[in-house]
């Protein structure tokens, strides 16, 4: 399913960081940095839009889209980032990580998330040009 | 109404009547007590209720229907008994009440609306045995209650106002009831009785008969008749008329007995019969006269009087009166009249009536050996033949001149037009009957005219024709060459110095090639240079002309070096070494236009000159410079004038360029390989004394340090020969086959579908089926082997091939052992081909050529395998030089379980990679240089093995091994070396790929493309990689590249991605503007690679989109207000997806279907297109109303209108540029965005793009 998780500002964090943040570290679960090239640097899994009021930025997310396992992957970082996460959901994640060559994303969207339609959005003002199309 | 004690009286009348039931009895069911009853069956009524509906009212009751308690000894059976007999009974009622008319009277309206029973059966002592009938019985109801035993209300009271609603049962034959309640029931023009207990008559009063209409009257009908309306009487009456069936029958035709060819008359009241009299048709002064007998008019007569007899008319001259012929005449003959006689007497000749001779001293042309003139009364010839023996080196040259009139003392041969050239050398004897044909048939009109017959001595021409020959290239100022550029020049080609002894020796001509042999035999073991390139300008010998020299060794160009010649394009060149090198020649000339043609190789030297020319000093000083051409930049080379690089041409590094530069006097224009460069508006008047080849010829060292290998130099404008003159070069130079050029040299064998060699002319013996003749198949002018011919031989027919003739000049000629052994080329009335070039298609099963390789070595061998498996299942062989259990494996490749194998020294799979059906350049190379044997797959590596030597030469063949291990495989090219070819292998796969791609890069031809994207090459000048793949498994991400075919590298891509998948992050943009497709994200990248397999689509790989979120973005991709052509190869499932989304200035491209339109400039246009196959779709947005679109060639929209609007900020191509919302769901293969207006080349366009994806438009 194709959607959007709109991105809440965490402690320091503003909604950008973070959102671009996560994108990155779930990148970083197939490719670790320990591995990277340099092109790869900048790798992400989702795109972030941004909201016309320069505030609010959402990940625009594909929860069917598998995401390969590094044996090498890590998820202390990713964990500190999606603080939605349940104990249940870490331990989740965690055996995904430990014992899957790769899982759905869906499969690790935290319960309390909301994954938004294009509608949706539209409606909450993040695509305000051309509705007709 | 009916009462419940009407229904308890009809129980009781049916137990009273019923011969099962002894007793009936009715109140609750506890009254029911075996010990109150003696005679049994028994049957009891319980009342439980009615209830009330509109028009119905249904009393539910209970009917026990008992029997006395069962014997103790055989209690089952007995109930058994009861229950059966009981429930019989109950059906009994149901029936009864249902059918009506036993008990419960039918008149009486009970209908059964609920009926279930239940068997009762003795639980404990003493308990009757039976049925229990549950019933419900509606009754008619309408609310109408007796009068309410109610205070105020008067007994017998108000009549009720409304007919009381009954029951009718509208019974069909099969019972069923079709109406469960009437109201009314309405009889019109009839009576309703009530016949008593319900039952009713209805009358319509219908009539019986017609006649009983009041409208009818039939008095007096008859058989047959009809009824008529009578308006007057208002009655239909019986009629006859609509009944007839003969005349007589009709009121106004009377007809009595008729007889043979009579006819119905009119006769003022009716039709009659009678015979018709010729008056009573107008025709009453007709008689019989017969046509011989019938007369002419007096008019007639008139004018046949004035006719003369046949007999009187003269057949001949002679018949005449005034003429006369004497005997019979003979050719030439003319009429001339004779007073004496009166009358005109034929002549003996005409020609001998004016054979005088011409006057004295008007015969004075120069030249004139004989002259006529013909005059009214007669003038004569004159003759002085000249010498019929030419001087050395000369020919005779005679010709006829025509002028009308006298000759004059004053004529000059141009006052005559030239109507006759003799062959050279014609003797004067042999031109006497022509001249006098001219003379006698009076050709050239009646006289005076005058003949004149010139006779000259001019130069013979050339034994040999060579560009300066040519009528084109003549006039050269000077000439150097590696071929022989004049026939008219006797001299040697060049001087050549050897390095080893400091000696010279001049080098002529084979035939048109400088002598090779000489310049090897002269220079083998050292190397050798140019001191002298003579000029073959002049007639005559060595130094007639302007050589160009160079003294001093270090500064000549090498000829000779390495053991071999050096050549370009398989001829032989010069090669620059230093930048003192050079040639120069003095030439002192004043120049007020110039054209200069050359041929070599590019490689830059900053400011290296090619040609130059100067005074001595700095070629570039004067004010008039004209440095011819020179090295501007890495990638350009130019002419120098006024100070500054002009009509520059960009070319690449060691490029093979035909320069040519032309300065018309007032324009300079350059050309490299006939594509031209910018004009330059300059007067020329210079002069100079020094020609510089490969250097400035001055003072400055500026040598040029690639090939070169021709230079022509005219003062002159030749610009309307500038083409003729570069196709004579190029034709000679730049025409080399694979095998002529260097580093395809030296083939053991070669076997392909086109030319690979300039001499070669014949390619393959192939033979038909219907008569099993053999035929040669040779090349058409392009090098292709010659389709038309195959063709022609083959039409109606299959054709095989007999032998694949060896290019490579050892005549290894490749021969089936058998007819049933020969691979097919044509069938099913078409060549065989693959990608567009012909292939030659081995079945699998017996086809192949056995090859003989005894001088092969598989340690150092080169194979080079042009061709596709047809399928990637069994087992076979493309190309096998050697096998079994030798060792001395060389499998290029063999097909074995779905894999490519490329077997080697005793390995079958040394090397290998997974099979498909594409079509692959095969190389295989082992040798010293590499130290192992490695093969590549259209130019991607394999892998590689150890290196090993030997070989079984008796184990080998294309399209088999041996004669086994036949592959089911179509081939077009086979070459072998028995050498390394692995230091030019990239040369040869590139050879083999120019020539076996489809067709010609898109780009090349349409340019001006704002952003290109494919899986194939669309310019021959784009150099960068197709696509950047990001691989599932872990991320790493690799440039793919396009193979030797400018196709995908699918096997690089699939040695990258694994098992896994691969997606797309950049689809580079081929149309030079940097404008590449990227996505980062990986959750939105395009598919290219599924679980380890290209995905493809109709065979040609393709991107996939998921249609949720897949997109690539062009970011900082901007276009001022314009045009847009956009060609595309899709394929997508789902509606209003974009193809090409722009956010500013929004112009949207949409993929298909939907009611949207094909694209969106503010509104949207058009017709959207349908179809979720592959397709190839064409949108024009045209201002102001020109838009248009079409899907495989076929129009869907035009005069649409267009707004054009600069466009930029998020672009997208394959989705909505926010990312989501309108992604394409499906695949696409190629986009092309054209900011102009490309509707006049759609056709060519699409066919190109038609071509290669194998789409029918």
């Amino acid at each position: 399913m194709n959607g959007y998780i709109i991105v809440l500002p965490e402690g320091t964090l503003t909604s950008e960081h973070r959102a671009k943040a996560i994108t990155r570290e779930l990148y970083n679960i197939t490719a670790p940095l320990v591995t990277q090239e340099p092109y790869q640097k900048d790798g992400t899994v989702f795109g972030v839009i941004e909201h016309p009021d320069g505030i609010q930025f959402a990940l625009q997310v594909d929860t069917e889209y598998n995401i390969p396992v590094s044996p090498m992957a890590t998820l202390e970082k990713l964990i500190t980032l999606m603080l939605e996460l349940s104990e249940e959901e870490i331990r989740q994640l965690s055996s995904y990580v430990l014992n899957s060559q790769s899982f759905p994303f869906g499969a690790i969207v935290p319960s309390t998330t909301t994954v938004r339609t294009y509608e949706e959005m539209v409606e909450l003002g993040w695509f305000p040009e051309d509705p007709e199309l | 109404m009916i009462t419940f004690n009407n229904i308890v009286e009809r129980f009781e009348i049916f137990a009273q009547n019923h011969f099962f039931i002894k007793t009936f009895s009715f109140g609750s069911p506890d009254d029911a007590d075996l010990s109150k009853f003696t005679d049994f069956p028994l049957m009891h009524l319980v009342y439980t209720g009615a209830n009330y509906d509109a028009g119905t009212k249904t009393y539910n009751i209970e009917v026990y229907i008992l029997d006395v308690p069962a014997d103790k000894n055989d209690k089952v059976e007995r109930q058994k008994e009861v229950v059966s007999d009981a429930e019989q009974c109950a059906e009994d009622i149901i029936a009864d009440i249902k059918n009506g008319g036993n008990i419960f009277l039918f008149a009486q309206d009970y209908e059964v609306v609920n009926a279930t029973t239940t068997p009762l059966e003795e639980e404990t002592k003493n308990v009757l045995s039976g049925v229990l009938l549950d019933l419900s019985v509606a009754i008619p109801y309408e609310w109408d209650a007796c009068n309410a035993p109610i205070d105020g209300v008067e007994p017998g009271g108000t009549e009720v106002t409304y007919a009381r609603r009954g029951v009718l049962r509208m019974l069909t034959i099969d019972g069923t009831t079709d109406v469960q309640s009437v109201r009314t029931i309405n009889v019109t023009n009839g009576t309703l009785t009530d016949d008593g207990d319900g039952v009713v008559t209805l009358d319509t009063g219908g009539a019986e008969t017609l006649n009983d209409l009041t409208d009818v009257d039939t008095t007096g009908v008859t058989n047959g008749q009809v009824l008529k309306y009578d308006n007057a009487s208002g009655e239909w009456l019986p009629g006859n008329d609509q009944s007839a069936t003969s005349l007589g029958n009709l009121d106004d035709v009377s007809i009595v007995t008729p007889a043979n060819r009579e006819a119905l008359i009119y006769d003022g009241s009716e039709w009659v019969n009678d015979t018709v009299a010729k008056g009573d048709i107008g025709l009453g002064n007709v008689d019989n006269t017969s046509d011989a007998d019938k007369p002419v008019s007096t008019a007639t007569q008139t004018a046949l009087n004035a006719k003369a007899n046949t007999a009187d008319v003269p057949t001949s001259l002679n018949d005449l009166s005034d003429v006369s012929i004497v005997g019979t005449p003979t050719g030439n003959q003319a009429l001339i009249y004779d007073a004496t006689a009166n009358a005109f007497k034929s002549q003996v000749s005409y020609t001998n009536r004016f054979e005088d001779d011409v006057e004295t001293g008007k015969q004075g042309i120069t030249g004139t050996e004989r002259a006529y003139s013909v005059k009214g009364e007669g003038d004569g010839v004159f003759i002085d033949p000249e010498s019929d023996t030419p001087a050395a080196g000369k020919v005779i040259v005679r010709k006829i001149y025509h002028k009308t009139g006298f000759i004059t003392d004053a004529d000059v041969i141009g006052d005559y037009t030239l109507i006759h050239t003799f062959a050279d050398d014609t003797a004067y004897a042999d031109t006497v009957a022509t001249f006098e044909g001219f003379e006698d048939g009076a050709t050239y009109g009646v006289p005076p005219f005058t003949l004149l017959q010139t006779w000259e001595e001019v130069a013979a021409a050339p034994t040999f024709t060579g560009l300066l020959n040519e009528s084109y290239g003549s006039g050269a100022a000077a000439a150097y060459g590696t071929r022989r550029l004049n026939g008219n020049y006797s001299g040697a080609c060049m001087t050549i110095r050897r390095a080893s002894d400091g000696t010279t020796q001049a080098i002529g001509f084979v035939g048109e090639e400088i002598d090779e042999s000489a310049i090897t035999t002269f220079c083998t073991g050292t190397s050798c240079t140019v001191q002298v390139w003579h000029d073959q300008s002049q007639t005559g010998g060595t130094g007639s002309g302007n050589d160009a020299t160079q003294t001093t060794p270090a500064n000549q160009p090498t000829i000779y070096t390495g053991g071999a010649l050096v050549k370009e394009g398989g001829r032989v060149a010069i090669q620059g070494t230093s930048s003192t090198t050079e040639l120069v020649a003095s030439i002192s000339h004043t120049i007020t236009a110039q054209s200069t043609f050359g041929i070599g190789t590019y490689v830059y030297g900053a400011s290296d000159r090619f040609i130059s020319q100067n005074n001595g000093g700095n070629d570039f000083g004067a004010s008039d410079a004209y440095i011819i051409g020179f090295a501007d930049g890495t990638n350009s080379i130019a002419s120098y004038i006024n100070s500054a690089a002009r009509s520059s041409i960009t070319v690449s590094e060691n490029q093979h360029i035909q320069f040519t530069s032309i300065h018309s006097g007032s324009s300079l224009l350059n050309a490299v390989n006939g594509t031209t460069g910018t004009a330059y508006a300059h007067t020329l008047n210079s002069t100079f004394s020094r020609f510089g080849i490969m250097g400035t010829g001055g003072s400055v060292a500026q040598g040029w340090q690639g090939k070169f290998q021709e230079v022509v130099m005219y003062t002159s404008d030749k610009s309307t020969d500038r083409t003729d003159i570069e196709g004579n070069i190029s034709a000679y130079y730049q025409s080399a086959k694979l095998l002529d050029e260097s580093f395809g040299s030296g083939a053991e064998a070669a076997y392909s579908t086109r030319q690979l060699r300039r001499d070669q002319t014949d390619c393959m013996v192939i033979r038909r089926a219907s008569d099993s003749t053999t035929t040669t198949i040779g090349f058409d002018s392009n090098g292709n082997i010659d389709e038309a011919a195959i063709n022609t031989f083959c039409s109606g027919t299959t054709c095989t091939v007999y032998q694949w003739l060896d290019q490579s000049g050892n005549g290894n000629t490749a021969t089936a052992a058998a007819q049933a052994n020969e691979p097919t080329i044509y069938t099913g009335g078409a060549l065989v081909k693959e990608n567009g070039k012909v292939a030659v298609t081995f079945d699998g099963s017996n086809d192949g050529f056995p090859l003989d390789t005894t001088s092969l070595d598989i340690g150092s061998l080169s194979s080079f395998t042009t061709g596709k498996f047809n399928a990637t299942s069994g087992s076979g062989m493309m190309l096998g030089l050697s096998g079994g259990g030798s060792n001395k494996r060389w499998y290029a490749p063999y097909l074995a379980n779905t894999n490519f194998n490329f077997g080697y020294a005793n390995s079958g799979t040394a090397v290998n990679t997974g099979a498909d059906t594409n079509r692959h350049l095969f190389t295989m190379i082992a040798g010293t240089t590499l130290n192992s044997m490695q093969a590549w797959a259209s130019s991607a590596s394999v892998g590689t093995a150890t290196l090993t030597t030997g070989i079984d030469s008796t184990k080998n063949g294309i399209g088999n091994l041996n004669g086994t291990l036949y592959g089911n495989c179509n081939v077009q090219e086979s070459i072998f070396y028995t050498s390394d070819k692995s230091s030019v292998r990239t040369s040869i796969e590139s050879n083999v790929g120019d020539y076996f791609t489809q067709n010609t890069p898109l780009l090349d031809t349409y340019t001006g493309a704002a952003a290109a994207y494919s899986l194939r090459l669309l310019d021959s000048t784009y150099t960068g990689s197709a696509i950047r793949v990001r691989r599932s498994s872990d991320n790493a991400e690799q440039d793919i590249n396009f193979n030797v075919f400018g196709e995908l590298d699918t096997v690089s891509l699939l040695a990258f991605a694994g098992t896994g998948d691969a997606f797309v992050k950049t689809w580079y943009d081929q149309s030079g503007n940097s404008n590449d497709a990227t996505q980062t994200a990986t959750g939105s990248q395009p598919k290219i690679v599924s679980s380890g397999a290209v995905i493809v689509e109709n065979g040609k790989p393709a991107v996939e989109f998921d249609g949720t979120d897949d997109k690539l973005d062009l970011t900082g991709f901007t276009q001022s207000a314009s045009n847009y052509s956009l060609h595309a190869v899709t394929k997508d499932t789902s509606n209003d997806m974009f193809l090409f989304d722009a956010q500013s200035g929004r112009l949207v491209f949409d993929g298909r279907g939907g009611g949207r339109g094909v694209y969106y400039d503010g509104s949207w246009e058009g017709t959207s297109h349908s179809g979720t196959s592959q397709q190839l779709q064409s949108i024009y947005a045209i201002s102001p109303s020109s838009g248009q679109s079409y899907v495989d060639g076929s129009q869907v929209n035009t005069g649409l209108p267009y707004t054009q609007t600069p466009i930029g900020g998020g672009i997208a191509l394959g989705g909505n540029y926010q990312g989501s919302g309108h992604c394409i769901f499906g695949v696409i293969q190629e986009f092309i965005l054209y900011p102009s207006d490309e509707s006049a080349n759609r056709s060519n366009i699409e066919t190109n793009i038609a071509t290669f994806y194998d789409i029918t438009i």
